[in-house]
């Protein structure tokens, strides 16, 4: 049984159709990256999954039907995305931000497991913790806003554009990162611009283009895809 | 008596929350009694009582919508709709029916309450300049409403009613002057309303409002439930307002359409961007400011001969500079720009 199964979804902004009968699925445990173009959609069925957006059409997770569960629900039930542009609460300390991240969980002794795991993965966050989140650097506020979702132990984590506007060296500890938390036992959603390393640290892909999946495989088999090559990894 | 603890630290000129407390309520207690070991002879003149009991009103109201504009970060201009509404509320319940006051202002908390969810429900599609327009607009609905519905005395008011009770003795007769028992309950009042804030703002419930100021959209992501809590904060706001103006009808002793006035909504606005937003002590300053500074530029007006109020040039003024200068308040934390 796949971990997320979204058939025929269906996105509309006004007359707009931003999603066109979308279907993919995520099993337990890998890392899928869906690539594409500005204005494909990759942020729109993020925010459709996590019920932020009306949507038609089936969405399931761990099996059970979500299309009728309020955002704070899926995230309860272990989805949680890390959103485009970070968003993190710039006046708020670092700290808080992460526990904010663990607001849908009751279990305290969990929560404190957890917050000691994210320092020890983001040696940083531990070092400006009381820090206000605005005052950090943009790669700063990335680790921050992924460790805030990692906060509310998720067991698939969707990702939206983790690389954008951070610098090439930054770029890489990202993947690097996006890489340890799968290993953790996360399952993760990864959206990208950045096709080439996208695809490099995925088990599998799918290619997004005006609001429908145009190509879908394993990701090695894309990476070498003469068609993507010429689209998005620059011939 | 159990111990109140404001804010400590960073409560009034950096005392303790508790020594304020003492302090403020030994100077209350000092105005309410002095005149009894005098014979008779009013020492406090009763218009600085009335401008005293007025201070502690407008603490209470800011201190009500410092839920929404303050904790929430949304502007309202029509608060006065629920400082209204308890009014009136004790209007009808003691014209009508002969209900006890002190019930009467949780009846009116209750109305205040239940017509808050409606306004939450239009105000949580909408921000910025819309939602001053919805809560502008809501508060005239209720104007309206005071000045066509017969029982309500139309753009009279309602006039005439019995000061309350304590324990059988009048509230004018509980201390050494008319306004000492209105100057102490609304003391406790707005102590207890201040404790609350407090508490609130360090609770789980101040942090998803932190969240929801900051970023809905993360906010939401973060599993925060965005619709529950902006409806709990007008609530609580509702209440707040709703009991001042209850207490505001009694010690008046009557209730008028001019309660639900925009210049009312502006000035409870006012008092919580001058204070500070989210400071509690901001709510105090902010109230008390908004209230004493009019009145003295009245009196310059009528010693100076001048023909016009030199205030109204000032409030605006005010509200300029004080933008400008230092748009967090008197007392609110610097806010930091993203970056």
């Amino acid at each position: 049984m796949a971990l997320l199964e979204v058939k025929g979804l269906n996105v509309f902004y006004g007359k707009i159709h931003a999603l066109k009968d979308l279907s993919l699925s995520i099993e337990e445990g890998e890392i899928v990256s869906l690539i594409g173009a500005n204005g494909a959609g990759k942020t729109t069925l993020l925010t459709s999954l996590m019920h932020q957006l009306p949507y038609t059409g089936s969405v399931s997770f761990q099996g059970k039907a979500i299309d009728q569960a309020g955002t704070r629900d899926i995230v309860k039930m272990g989805m949680t995305m890390v959103p485009e542009g970070r968003r993190v609460f710039v006046r708020t300390s670092v700290q808080d931000n992460l526990l904010l991240g663990a607001y849908s969980r009751k279990d305290k002794e969990g929560v404190k497991k957890d917050l000691d795991h994210i320092y020890e993965m983001f040696p940083r966050l531990l070092e400006r913790k009381n820090q206000l989140a605005g005052t950090l650097s943009g790669g700063e506020q990335q680790m921050l806003a992924m460790g805030r979702a990692l906060m509310s132990s998720p067991r698939l984590l969707l990702l939206d554009e983790p690389s954008m506007g951070l610098s090439p060296l930054l770029v890489d500890q990202i993947f690097d990162t996006v890489v340890n938390i799968n290993k953790t036992g996360t399952t993760i959603l990864l959206v990208e611009q950045n096709a080439n390393q996208a695809l490099r640290i995925a088990k599998r892909g799918y290619v997004i283009e005006t609001g429908e999946i145009v190509l879908s495989d394993s990701a090695d088999k894309l990476i070498v895809n003469p068609q993507v090559k010429e689209a998005y990894l620059g011939g | 008596m159990k111990k109140l603890r404001i804010n400590s630290g960073e409560w009034l000129f950096g005392l303790s929350g508790r020594v304020t407390f003492l302090i403020s309520a030994i100077l209350i207690l000092f105005v309410c009694f002095v005149d009894k070991f005098h014979g008779g002879k009013a020492w406090i003149p009763s218009y600085t009582q009335h401008i005293l009991v007025t201070c502690l009103l407008s603490a209470l109201l800011a201190l009500g919508l410092n839920f929404i504009s303050g904790y929430l970060g949304q502007t309202s201009l029509g608060h006065a709709a629920f400082y209204g509404i308890g009014a009136y509320t004790t209007a009808v319940l003691l014209t009508y029916t002969g209900l006890n006051f002190w019930l009467s202002i949780f009846v009116g908390m209750l109305m205040s309450m239940l017509l808050a969810i409606p306004l939450a429900a239009a105000s949580l599609r909408v921000k910025g300049q819309f939602l001053v327009v919805i809560t502008y607009a809501f508060c005239e609905i209720f104007r309206y409403i005071a000045i066509n519905v017969p029982v309500l005395g139309g753009t009279g008011g309602m006039a005439g009613l019995k000061a309350p009770e304590v324990f059988g003795v009048r509230i004018t007769k509980l201390a050494a002057t008319n306004k000492g028992g209105y100057m102490i309950l609304l003391f406790l009042l707005v102590s207890v309303a201040a404790f609350f804030s407090w508490r609130v703002q360090r609770s789980r419930v101040g942090y998803a409002f932190a969240a929801i100021r900051e970023d809905e959209i993360a906010a939401e992501a973060m599993g925060i439930n965005v619709k529950y809590y902006k409806t709990l904060a007008m609530v609580i706001s509702a209440a707040i307002c709703s009991i001042a103006g209850s207490i505001q009808a009694a010690f008046a002793t009557m209730v008028s359409p001019e309660l639900f006035s925009s210049t009312k909504s502006i000035q409870i606005f006012s008092m919580v961007v001058i204070g500070g937003r989210m400071s509690i002590k901001g709510m105090i300053l902010g109230g008390s400011l908004m209230t004493i500074l009019p009145e003295v530029f009245h009196s310059v007006k009528d010693m100076a001969g001048l023909s016009f109020d030199p205030w109204n040039i000032l409030y605006g003024l005010l509200l300029v500079v004080m933008m400008r200068v230092r748009p967090q308040g008197i007392w609110g934390r610097k806010e930091k720009d993203e970056g």
